[in-house]
C-alpha cells in the first residue's frame, strides 16, 4: 500500500518540477522576447499568460500529488469508545494496520487488558509449571 | 499473528511463549551499542519473562544482566525482576524463605518500593500463605489505594478464597479507578454470576446478583461493540433468569429491581443473535473478525448449542 | 451538543481524536504548502489564487472521505444487514461517517482551509517570485 501512494507522490512531484520548469522557461523566453522588441514598440505586452499545455500539466501535477498524499494517510481511528473497543476486540491487530501493512506502533490491543494479566503479581512459578506440564503433554493442543 | 516482544506475555498460551523465548538468541545477538530505542528495554524485559516460563535460565540470566547493566541493581523494577529471577530458580521451599527474606530485607530499607511490594505479595500467594498475601495486599492498597492493578489482585485473591462478596467489592474499586475498562465489567458480572450461581437457593442474594450481573454485562456491551465476552456473560444471566421466571412467581421484594421479563426475554435474542453472528462470521474468518479468541468462540458455539438443544 | 452525562455513558477516546487530527493536519499542511507551488507556476493573482486554494483544500478533503471514511465504513460484510434481521435498533448501530473518525463535520471538512493557509501563502508568493525572475 505505501509503495502505490509514494510512487503516486513522486511520479506527481517529478511532474511539478517539470511544470515548474516550463513555465520559467517560458517567462525567461518572454522576457528576452520583451527585451528584444522594446526597441520597436515601446509597450510591452508584459508576461503573456502562461501557455495551456503548462497550466494543465500543473494542475494534473497538482491532482495527481494530492491524491498519493492521500493514499499516503495513515488510517483514520474511530473515536467513539464502543466503537474503537469493539473495533479492537473484532479485528485485533488486524484493524490497526498501518499503510505499510505493519501493525501501528502505538497499537496496544485493549489497554485494561494489563488489569486481568496483572503482570506485576506473576506467578511465575505457577507459569513454569504449567509450561512443563504442556510440554509433557505433547505440546502442541492450543497451537494458534 | 506472530506474538510481539513488545507487549507483557503474561497472557498468552504456551505454544506463543515458547515462540517468544525461541527468539533470545537473535535478540541477544544484538550488542548493546550502538543508539538505544524506547522498545529495546521493553523487549528485554518481556524475553525474560517468556524465557524464565519456558524454563530457559541462561537466556534470562542474560537479558537481566544486560537490564541491570542498563539501569542499576538498584532501580525498583530492576529489583523485582531480579526478585523474580530467584523465585523461578528455587528449588525448595527453603530457598524460596530466603528470597522472601530478601523482599523483607529491602522493604526494610526502604517501604515505598512497589514493585518489591507486589512481588512479595506474589511470592506469598504462590507459596499457598493467601491470608498472609491478603492481609499484606490490603496493607498495600491503604498505603496506595489507586492501584488498580492491586484491586483487581485484591478481587483475585479473595475470588480463589471462595468469598464473592469481597472480590465483587474490590472489582469494583478497579472500575471507580478506570470506569471504562470493559473487559473489567465483563470480569464483575461473571464474578456476580458465579456467587449467584453458588449462593444457593436463597431467593433475595441471589436474585440481586443476577440482576446486577445483568447490567454489568450490558454496560461491558456498551463500552465495547460486538463483546464477545460481554454476550456470552449477558446470554447465560438472561436464560438462567428467564428459567427462574418460569419456575416461581416474581418475587421482586427488597432493593434490587430486576428488569421486565419482556426487557430480558429481548436482551436473551439479542444476545442470542451477536453470538451467532460472531460464532458464524469468525469461524468463517471472515475479514475484520479475526480478533477474537479462538477458545472464546468455541465456548460460544458450544453454549449457543447447548441452548439449541434446550429448546 | 452532547451534555456531561451523555459522555460518561458513551465516552470518547482521546488517544483516537490525537491520532485523526495529526493525521488530518499532517495532510493539509502538506497539500497547502502543494496548492502554494501550483498556484505560483501557474502565476494566479490576489481573488483567483484565494479561489483555487479553497477549491483545492475542500477537493482535499473529499478525496480523504472517499478514501478513508467511505470505505472505512462499510467494512466489515454482512454487518449491516444483521442489524436489520435481528431488528434491535441503537445498540451497535455503527456511527458512520465523519462523525467515526471527528467530533464535528466542520473540523473535518473546513479546518484544512484555515490549518494550511499560512504555508500555502508561503509557497504561493515563493514560486510567483521564482518562475517569474
Amino acid at each position: 500500500m505505501t509503495w502505490i501512494s509514494k510512487t503516486i507522490t513522486v511520479f506527481g512531484g517529478l511532474l511539478l518540477a517539470h511544470a515548474c520548469y516550463s513555465a520559467q522557461e517560458h517567462a525567461a523566453l518572454q522576457s528576452f522576447k520583451a527585451a528584444a522588441t522594446s526597441t520597436l514598440t515601446s509597450s510591452t505586452p508584459a508576461a503573456s499568460s502562461l501557455p495551456v499545455d503548462i497550466a494543465i500539466e500543473t494542475i494534473v501535477a497538482t491532482l495527481i500529488t494530492v491524491l498519493g498524499l492521500v493514499l499516503g494517510t495513515r488510517p483514520l481511528r474511530p473515536i467513539q469508545w464502543r466503537v474503537w473497543a469493539g473495533k479492537i476486540e473484532r479485528e485485533g491487530e488486524e484493524g490497526f494496520l498501518g499503510n505499510n501493512g505493519e501493525v501501528e506502533k502505538d497499537y496496544m490491543g485493549n489497554p485494561f487488558s494489563y488489569l486481568e494479566s496483572r503482570p506485576s503479581f506473576v506467578d511465575i512459578r505457577k507459569q513454569r509449571k504449567e509450561f512443563s506440564q504442556w510440554v509433557k503433554n505433547g505440546g502442541s493442543q492450543g497451537k494458534n | 499473528m506472530a506474538p510481539s516482544l513488545l507487549y507483557n506475555p503474561a497472557k498468552l498460551p504456551p505454544s506463543a511463549a515458547l515462540q517468544l523465548a525461541q527468539q533470545a538468541p537473535i535478540v541477544l545477538q544484538q550488542s548493546l551499542s550502538g543508539t538505544e530505542t524506547v522498545d529495546q528495554w521493553a523487549t528485554y524485559e518481556n524475553l525474560l519473562l517468556s524465557c524464565l516460563r519456558t524454563g530457559d535460565d541462561e537466556a534470562a540470566a542474560k537479558c537481566m544482566d544486560r537490564l541491570e547493566e542498563r539501569f542499576g541493581a538498584d532501580n525498583e523494577r530492576v529489583m523485582a525482576l531480579r526478585g523474580l529471577l530467584s523465585e523461578a530458580q528455587a528449588e525448595n521451599n527453603g530457598e524460596l524463605e530466603a528470597v522472601l527474606k530478601q523482599y523483607d530485607a529491602i522493604l526494610e530499607g526502604n517501604n515505598t518500593n512497589i514493585p518489591i511490594t507486589k512481588r512479595r505479595i506474589a511470592l506469598l500467594r504462590s507459596m499457598g500463605r493467601v491470608s498472609d498475601a491478603a492481609s499484606a495486599l490490603v496493607q498495600f492498597l491503604d498505603f496506595s489505594p489507586t492501584d488498580a492493578e492491586a484491586w483487581s489482585e485484591l478481587s483475585d485473591l479473595y475470588f480463589s478464597q471462595g468469598l464473592y462478596s469481597q472480590a465483587i467489592y474490590a472489582l469494583e474499586e478497579v472500575l471507580l479507578l478506570s470506569p471504562n475498562a470493559w473487559n473489567i465489567h465483563a470480569r464483575l458480572g461473571e464474578l456476580q454470576y458465579m456467587a449467584a450461581t453458588t449462593s444457593g437457593n436463597g431467593g433475595g442474594s441471589q436474585q440481586k446478583y443476577l440482576a446486577e450481573a445483568l447490567k454489568r454485562f450490558a454496560r461491558s456491551i456498551e463500552l465495547c461493540d460486538d463483546y464477545l465476552r460481554g454476550y456470552y456473560g449477558l446470554k447465560l444471566v438472561t436464560t438462567r433468569l428467564l428459567k427462574e421466571q418460569a419456575k416461581q412467581a416474581k418475587t421482586d421484594e427488597g432493593e434490587f429491581t430486576l428488569p421486565e421479563p419482556r426487557t430480558i426475554q429481548r436482551l436473551d435474542e439479542l444476545a442470542t443473535a451477536k453470538l451467532s453472528e460472531i460464532v458464524r462470521h469468525s469461524s468463517l474468518k471472515d475479514r475484520g473478525w479475526r480478533g477474537y479468541d479462538e477458545r472464546e468462540v468455541a465456548a460460544a458455539r458450544e453454549l449457543l448449542s447447548q441452548n439449541g438443544i434446550e429448546r | 451538543m452532547l451534555s456531561e452525562r451523555d459522555y460518561q455513558i458513551s465516552p470518547i477516546v482521546q488517544e483516537s481524536v490525537m491520532h485523526n487530527s495529526k493525521a488530518l493536519q499532517n495532510l493539509q499542511s502538506l497539500s497547502a504548502s502543494l496548492f502554494g507551488i501550483s498556484a505560483g507556476i501557474l502565476g494566479l493573482e490576489s481573488y483567483s489564487g484565494f479561489l483555487f486554494y479553497i477549491f483545492f483544500s475542500l477537493l482535499t478533503s473529499f478525496l480523504l472521505y472517499t478514501t478513508h471514511i467511505l470505505s472505512a465504513s462499510s467494512t466489515p460484510k454482512g454487518y449491516k444487514e444483521n442489524k436489520n434481521v435481528t431488528g434491535h435498533k441503537g445498540l451497535g448501530s455503527g456511527v458512520t461517517g465523519v462523525k467515526r473518525y471527528f467530533r464535528g463535520g466542520y473540523e473535518f471538512w473546513f479546518g484544512g482551509v484555515g490549518n494550511g493557509f499560512a504555508g500555502f501563502v508561503l509557497t504561493w508568493t515563493l514560486f510567483y517570485g521564482l518562475v517569474r525572475a
